[in-house]
């Protein structure tokens, strides 16, 4: 069963990161916006936009919504300055290492990222200044995201243990929220799929996963699960792995040199890893230096690709590594939602001026799509390797058959 | 913020520690107020009750504009200029001995301000 928690209940804190004027016109409009809303967008002097369901509106003086962006509240110097301090609760001197990096995470796991004026201090960004952009991307947890995929998972990989895997996307199509019900489920275990609940050790470098808050995670990731909170990947991997005996690691959005050797260090410590990264086909991730080397390492056992074909964090296909990429059949069930779940459902829409019923997708955005039977990808990116510039269709999985 | 803030205040007794109590206060049950403006909002609540002259006041206003709004190297700078200020006002005050003993403090409290935002 799929149920999506945390939104409705973090909207209160969402708000109070932002000036009361702008605070007051977001709520009205966000109450009418027409599906789950994903983002909200301030740019200096632009139109003050919210996103979401595959769509953006802009938010009128009056907080309405509208598509023509000639209505739109444009947010001022004033209203970028106050919400970054807000965003930092008031101590953005606490923050330097996050801002250097161009985002802000918020209690709750929300996570604002932040464009402006980049100071330089010996050729290295020390801070922005001149916030010109803020980007708030809202955290959500969603149970049973993983639900499907882990089901697939055990069939295919039979054993007390789930395989060693990459879930992979392009940006915003539900990696972050996948693989945090992933650890929790691994974490609670599941006499179903025969796994009895593992020590999971969870590095959450932007406190997105997790959302700790005093040292105690704010979403559930699950009862044995021990979380190195604002870390770096490679220092948490190897901090967990030497302290904490983890059955299972996991990480956030790994590509970097370190990431790779750190990961190496645990598969050879014989602990599982779930991990992610941003790219749209395994030919994208066999291009980048450091997935390439785990690719061809043999450190995952299986690929999935997540997609918005069916709302962010659809399973858009698994691929059993140990087979050379050979793709795995999803089965029909695999086309039956998981169930339903929407945002703010007990919140009338109100105030818009389109209908709130236009551009809803319906539910629950975590349903794994239909795929064919046993696909291979023609071009295998390891054992090919793969040069830049492969064909459209190579590069997305869907297509690799 | 309002963490720093208590901590200054736990070590302080008297008006001062209020001051502190009060900004952190404000800060932790307005929706919406940044640092400035809660700092404002207690300073302003305490002042006319207080020693302060207006000139005090007036650095110490100062100060909230940029309170929390900036890195680590920026507030200390800020809450060395203020001390500086304050010292400069002290001087001032040497032949109020009442007056210069509350200026004096308000030097200290700001030594411990900017003690726990570098630490912070």
């Amino acid at each position: 069963m799929v149920r999506e928690v945390g939104r409705v209940e973090a909207w209160p804190e969402v708000l109070s990161a932002f000036p009361r004027g702008l605070a007051a016109l977001l709520e009205t409009a966000a109450a009418g916006f027409p599906g789950p809303l994903e983002e909200i967008r301030l740019r200096q002097g632009r139109p003050l936009m919210l996103v979401g369901a595959g769509r953006d509106l802009a938010v009128t003086p009056a907080g309405r919504l509208s598509s023509d962006l000639a209505q739109a509240y444009r947010p001022t110097a004033e209203d970028l300055g106050r919400t970054v301090q807000l965003l930092a609760q008031n101590s953005l001197y606490a923050w330097e290492d996050e801002i250097r990096q161009g985002f802000l995470t918020l209690p709750g796991g929300h996570r604002a990222g932040l464009v402006g004026r980049a100071v330089l201090e010996r050729g290295e960004v020390r801070t922005l200044k001149q916030v010109g952009g803020v980007s708030l991307r809202l955290a959500r947890q969603v149970r049973g995201a993983a639900g499907v995929l882990l089901e697939r998972l055990a069939r295919a990989f039979p054993g007390p243990r789930p395989p060693s895997l990459l879930l992979f996307s392009p940006p915003q199509a539900g990696k972050t929220t996948v693989l945090r019900d992933l650890v929790r489920q691994v974490s609670e275990g599941s006499p179903t799929l025969g796994w009895r609940g593992l020590k999971v050790g969870l590095v959450d470098e932007r406190s997105e996963l997790a959302a700790s808050f005093g040292g105690v995670p704010q979403l559930d990731v699950g009862p044995r699960t021990d979380v190195l909170d604002a870390c770096p990947k490679a220092q948490g991997l190897m901090m967990l792995i030497r302290s904490m005996s983890p059955d299972l690691v996991a990480t956030d959005e790994i590509g970097r040199p370190e990431d790779s050797l750190a990961l190496q260090e645990a598969l050879g410590a014989g602990v599982v890893v779930a991990a992610t990264a941003h790219g749209g086909s395994l030919e994208d991730l066999a291009r980048r230096p450091a997935l390439r080397q785990l690719l061809g390492l043999g450190a995952f056992q299986a690929a999935v690709l997540l997609g918005r074909s069916r709302g962010p964090g659809t399973v858009e296909a698994v691929w059993d590594l140990r087979k050379g990429a050979e793709r795995i059949d999803l089965g029909e069930a695999a086309g039956q939602p998981p169930g339903a779940g929407s945002q703010r459902p007990d919140r009338p829409a109100h105030g818009g001026e389109l209908s709130p019923a236009a551009g809803r997708t319906g539910g629950s955005t975590l349903r794994p799509a239909v795929a064919g039977d046993r696909d291979r990808l023609r071009i295998h990116p390891v054992a090919r390797g793969l040069a830049p510039g492969g064909s459209r269709a190579q590069r997305s999985g869907g297509a690799a058959v | 913020m309002p963490a720093a803030l208590r901590q200054v205040a736990a070590g302080l007794s008297g008006p001062a520690a209020r001051l502190f109590d009060q900004a952190a206060a404000a800060l932790e049950s307005g929706r919406g107020i940044t640092g400035g403006e809660g700092w404002t909002r207690a300073l302003e609540a305490y002042y006319p009750a207080s020693a302060l002259r207006p000139e005090d006041a007036a650095a110490l206003r100062l100060l909230g504009s940029s309170l929390g709004a900036s890195d680590r190297q920026e507030q200390v700078k800020h809450l060395n200029l203020c001390r500086e200020r304050l010292a400069h006002l002290e001087g001032q005050a040497q032949d109020h001995a009442g007056r210069y003993g509350r200026v004096w403090g308000y030097g200290g409290f700001l030594t411990g301000l900017l003690v726990v935002l570098v630490l912070f």
